[in-house]
């Protein structure tokens, strides 16, 4: 027997003709945690369904082998792979959301699994279930049981799927992307569940990821993919330290960039911009028997000043969305009110850009169409429209002939950049960045935070950036707003924010990955 | 698009324009009066003076198919013209205000919904009196209730999309929102449901007629032409069945695979299917 | 789930009164008198001092909203008037009917969820296939058949050239007289069921529970069973409760060929016969049934949805 528990021989995955996954090679050892890095769109998620031999429709493996303890996986019999997969591998998937059959309770998927693939009665099996939620660090384990998917959170949807993967032991754990769709906190409890799980039951992970933060923290061996191929495979120390090849090196950089606090450049002017003061906002929840008062942002007050990066973190659901719409105006507050001391008016000298840039296109549209959409409002802007659009797509990076396509058509990253472009076309002086990297890979991340920041110089504009990511707040941000439960904390200097006294804080910046303070 | 299939759809279009052609043109094509009863010629088999043959009145039935389905597609038509803009209006109403309104607009919809549409049609048809007109009001107020629905669901989740805000935000007015925005994003289902209801009404009219509660007996129409044959379905007179129901099914079956066509060729960019032979959508 | 089902039932009840009320101006908006409109014919035959009772009854005289709620009463206490053809109570003339009806329906909807089910799900799942191509065009083909053309023809094959079948009437209620009826009504609105069942299956079975489903080694056939198919319940569901009206509408057309002595025969026979006060109550029958039906309906899917009764999914507001 070799040390290797799962190897991959010269796979080659094709989607109709074309190659997207070429001729690689990796293996994974007993009792080790191995990573695949890479950018959306390397081939990673794929690379994981064809270890399992389940590719989507269209997309088959033209080539190579995958042998599990020496054994081909691709060409199992229906009862081997039954067997390989019930039992040998768990996989834990990144969205929480769509892996739970939403009909059925969290009980019944546990329930399910026990009868297909092990002999215990229906009462040890929701025993042996509620015992694993309880090792999730789940509360309340009883009726997490008897719930359904969509009354739990994420971050508790994650804990449930991780506990299904390893409910039979499993010799190998594939974990794909798990931390995405968290915030830090979730991200970092998930990670030490996996590794105590890993050191308890002595099997191998396979940890897939986008973020080298992460990545390090976990990873003995680390894989780099890149555009289907493997750029490099070394021990994460290694890779850490000594990294051989470019993609690696570029990984490495982009993570720097990110993790580094920025240089704060102190405002001698202090012209303010915009100043919220003392606002409330709550939503009346009626029902037929009571009325429900859902306070959303409580007595915030804050202040921007021109060109000034303003980051606003804070956790999900703590009211962070719900002020950058007041301040856009798109809702009115409760109480308080709401200052703009900016030269243009209100409307339009403050522009967004969402978290889902795909959802703020009209996806009839092309993208050209979309980001001179403002100068369509504007009089006698008419004959000057096509410049000026080609001008700001270029700014954001972006050529010409990518205004010809359909939003869809756009990278993910590309997409946040055209809605950066529609802001800037306005000529604003504040943009409120509304967790502008949600669904972007950690080098996509890296390049938008330094085209921010230039036109941050270039046009002396201001940025309010709401984001729960603390990491990438500190990469970007001046100054900083610590918000929880619609609450404002903290007001702190991005420089200064490790020496925070606030427990909130300390408790965010504890979740950072990779962070060793 | 595959080619096959964009040759099936040119093929459908241009034979279903002839079919409508051949309607408008009816009086240039036909050499008999389809009103004129001749005794002495009833029940002629297809041959080549008649050349569909002739009813029990000795009436030519190529004339009657073609006049009739100058009533039969203008019926089908000015039903449904009336019935969608009675709808979009309807629906428009009730997505864009919304709260109490909203609510009771849907509820009445809801109640109009629950009572059997031919039912409704044949209490109505008693109000009026019986003709074309009436038929066409008869069909249209039975059948505006689903397209009013639907408009207001779209406009409702049209409202709360993330990009109509954003549009707002770039400087758009409420008006600009309405006519650049909401309007074009409504108008592929509008025109589906267009095309959807010329259908409906085209089997409406037919039922009605059929019934002997449509168009009065004496005019033709192809749902009376199909009420005059059945009696003689069983004596062996096929060609008085055969021919208007073959329209009845050429026109409904064509309009409703134009119709699905449409769909995808108005689905936004990331949703059109191209060449894939599916009418089925949604 | 309290909150919910409550809801559901006062907003039923709303739709109720809505209805009653437009039957009411459709009372209204008959030609000539309205007493005579409720009682035909037997308005003559009555006595004067009758006549004169019925007026103040119908509170001619009074403001809408109070002639409603007298109108309504009457409704309540099952006088519905007489048919102005037979004489008889419209209440056992109608309830001969109901029987029948309820028969054929009931017929067709079995049908109508076995093939279904075996056509949805079997073309959903070998999705682009021959087989599918050829179910989905020939569910399309059905779709555009008008259903009395289809009845006729199915008649002349099966009782008139092969004499199998009988043609008309439900006998003594043995198999081989619902059979044509019923068939008709299910295959006239069948193909809406297998598209709808199909398009299902095409969207969840990519979707990512199912494949973590298949992930954990589960086999196809527990997925279908388990999954797929609870899954695709809800939008069959709902579907039913709202074609409830259409077919009741179809069984008009398919009862007066087939001459089956249900509710819908009778709404045709006493619109030619102008018997208004028939006609009207089978309206109103009709209309609670389909209400009832569709909150049953939507009770149902809650009850199998959790996120229905949660208003996780809001149909509106």
């Amino acid at each position: 027997m070799t040390g290797f528990l799962l190897e991959v021989d010269q796979l080659t995955i094709i989607k109709q003709q074309q190659v997207i996954v070429s001729d690689i090679s990796f293996s994974v050892r007993r009792d080790t945690i191995a990573a695949i890095i890479g950018q959306s769109g390397s081939g990673k998620s794929l690379t994981v369904r064809a270890l399992v031999d389940l590719l989507p429709n269209g997309i088959s493996i033209l080539s190579g082998s995958v042998k599990f303890s020496g054994e081909s996986v691709l060409s199992m019999n229906k009862k081997r792979k039954k067997y390989y997969l019930g039992k040998e591998i768990g996989i834990v998937f990144q969205d929480t959301w769509e892996t739970f059959d939403p009909i059925q309770t969290i009980g019944r998927h546990f329930l399910e699994l026990f009868a297909a693939h092990s002999p215990i009665s229906k009462k040890n099996a929701k025993e042996q279930a509620l015992h694993l939620l309880h090792q999730m660090k789940l509360n309340d384990v009883e009726k997490v049981f008897r719930s359904y998917p969509h009354e739990l959170s994420g971050g508790m949807r994650q804990r449930v799927q991780l506990a299904l993967a390893i409910a039979l032991n499993p010799s190998l754990l594939i974990v794909d992307e798990p931390t995405t769709a968290l915030d830090l906190q979730t991200q970092a409890e998930m990670i030490q569940l996996i590794k105590d799980w890993r050191q308890k039951s002595g099997s191998s992970v396979l940890f897939i990821s986008h973020d080298l933060g992460v990545v390090s923290e976990i990873a003995d061996e680390v894989i780099v993919m890149s555009n289907g191929k493997i750029a490099e495979w070394a021990s994460a120390n290694k890779l850490l330290t000594a990294p051989r090849s470019h993609q690696a090196k570029q990984l490495l950089l982009d993570y720097s960039l990110l993790a580094r606090p920025t240089k704060v450049i102190k405002h001698s002017n202090k012209e303010l911009l915009i100043k919220v003061e003392h606002v409330t906002k709550y939503y009346t929840k009626k029902n037929w028997f009571k009325q429900e008062k859902l306070t959303a942002v409580t007595d915030v007050s804050l202040h921007i000043g021109k060109g000034e990066i303003v980051g606003l973190i804070g956790e999900s659901g703590g009211g962070k969305s719900t002020l950058s719409r007041l301040m856009l105006q798109l809702e009115t507050c409760t109480s308080g009110n709401i200052q703009w001391l900016g030269e243009q008016p209100f409307l339009g000298g403050i522009q967004w850009v969402h978290q889902d840039p795909l959802a703020s296109f009209n996806q009839r549209w092309t993208v050209e169409k979309i980001v001179g959409e403002g100068l369509d409002y504007q009089k006698g802007e008419k004959g000057v429209k096509k410049e000026k659009v080609d001008a700001v797509l270029q700014q954001v990076g972006l050529s010409s002939s990518d205004g010809k396509l359909y939003p869809h058509e756009l990278s993910g990253g590309m997409r946040q950049r055209a809605a950066l472009a529609r802001a800037l076309l306005v000529d604003p002086e504040l943009i409120v960045l509304d967790e502008p990297f949600a669904n972007l890979d950690m080098s996509s991340q890296a390049k938008l935070i330094l085209l921010i920041q230039s036109i941050n110089k270039k046009e002396n504009l201001a940025v309010f950036f709401i984001t729960h990511d603390i990491q990438v707040a500190l990469a970007i941000c001046q100054r900083i707003y610590v918000m929880e439960k619609g609450v404002i904390l903290e007001e702190v200097d991005a420089s200064s924010i490790l020496l925070t006294t606030t427990p909130y804080t300390k408790r965010l910046l504890s979740y950072m990955p990779g962070l060793r303070a | 698009m595959s080619k096959q299939s964009r040759y099936f759809s040119v093929f459908t279009v241009v034979s279903f324009g002839v079919l409508i052609m051949a309607v408008i043109f009816a009086p240039l094509l036909t050499v008999h009066d389809p009103l004129t009863v001749q005794m002495n010629s009833v029940l002629q088999p297809p041959g080549s003076i008649h050349l569909l043959g002739t009813d029990e009145l000795g009436r030519d039935v190529l004339s009657r198919l073609l006049y009739g389905g100058r009533v039969s597609l203008a019926i089908g038509l000015v039903a449904m013209l009336v019935s969608v803009v009675v709808g979009v209006v309807y629906g428009a109403i009730s997505g864009l205000i919304g709260g109490r309104i909203d609510r009771l607009l849907m509820r009445i919809i809801d109640a109009l919904l629950s009572i059997p549409s031919l039912l409704l049609m044949i209490g109505l048809q008693m109000v009026f009196s019986s003709d074309s007109v009436a038929v066409i009001l008869v069909i249209s107020l039975t059948s505006w209730m689903p397209i009013a629905r639907l408009i207001r669901t779209e406009l409702i989740y049209i409202k709360k999309d993330v990009f109509i805000q954003a549009s707002k935000i770039v400087g758009a007015s409420p008006f600009q929102l309405l006519y650049r925005h909401m309007l074009p994003q409504c108008t592929p289902t509008i025109i589906v449901l267009a095309v959807s209801g010329i259908s409906h009404a085209i089997l409406a009219e037919a039922t009605l007629s059929f019934l002997g509660i449509g168009i009065p007996p004496q005019e033709p129409s192809w749902g009376n032409m199909l009420m005059g044959a059945q009696s003689h379905l069983l004596s062996g007179a096929w060609w008085l069945a055969l021919f208007p129901a073959g329209c009845i099914m050429y026109t409904i079956l064509t309009v409703n695979f134009l119709g699905d066509r449409l769909q995808d060729r108005l689905a936004a960019p990331q949703f059109r299917k191209g060449n894939e032979n599916d009418w089925i959508s949604s | 789930m309290g909150y919910f089902i409550l809801k559901r039932i006062v907003e039923s009840l709303f739709v109720l009164v809505i209805g009653s009320m437009i039957c009411f101006a459709f009372i209204r908006i008959l030609p000539g008198d309205p007493a005579a409109a409720m009682y035909g014919n037997q308005l003559q035959k009555l006595s004067e001092a009758d006549r004169l009772r019925i007026i103040e009854n119908l509170g001619l005289d009074e403001s809408l909203p109070i002639q409603y709620a007298k109108w309504i009463g009457q409704v309540f206490q099952g006088e519905w008037g007489h048919s102005t053809i037979s004489g008889m109570e419209v209440a056992t003339v109608v309830a001969g009917t109901l029987q029948p009806t309820f028969l054929l329906l009931l017929s067709s909807q079995f049908l109508i969820l076995i093939l279904a089910v075996v056509f949805g799900v079997t073309t959903g799942l070998q999705h682009r296939s021959i087989y599918d191509h050829a179910v989905t065009a020939i569910s399309f083909i059905l779709l555009s058949i008008p259903p009395f053309w289809f009845a006729l023809m199915l008649m002349v094959f099966f009782s008139v050239y092969l004499g199998i079948l009988p043609t008309s009437g439900m006998g003594n209620g043995q198999l081989r007289y619902i059979l044509l009826p019923s068939l008709v009504l299910a295959l006239s609105h069948v193909g809406y069921y297998v598209r709808l069942l199909r398009n299902h299956i095409i969207i969840t079975k990519d979707a990512g529970f199912i494949f973590a489903l298949k992930a954990r080694g589960f086999s196809e056939w527990t997925i279908l069973k388990n999954h797929l198919l609870p899954n695709a319940a809800i939008p069959i569901l709902s579907y039913a409760g709202m074609s409830l009206a259409v077919s009741l509408a179809s069984s008009v057309v398919v009862e007066t060929i087939f001459s089956w002595p249900g509710i819908g025969r009778l709404a045709l026979k006493s619109a030619l016969s102008n018997d208004y006060p028939v006609l009207l109550a089978i309206i109103m029958l009709s209309m609670v049934f389909v209400i009832m039906v569709n909150l049953l309906v939507d009770l149902l899917c809650a009850w199998i949805d959790p996120r229905i009764r949660n208003q996780v999914i809001e149909e509106e507001k």
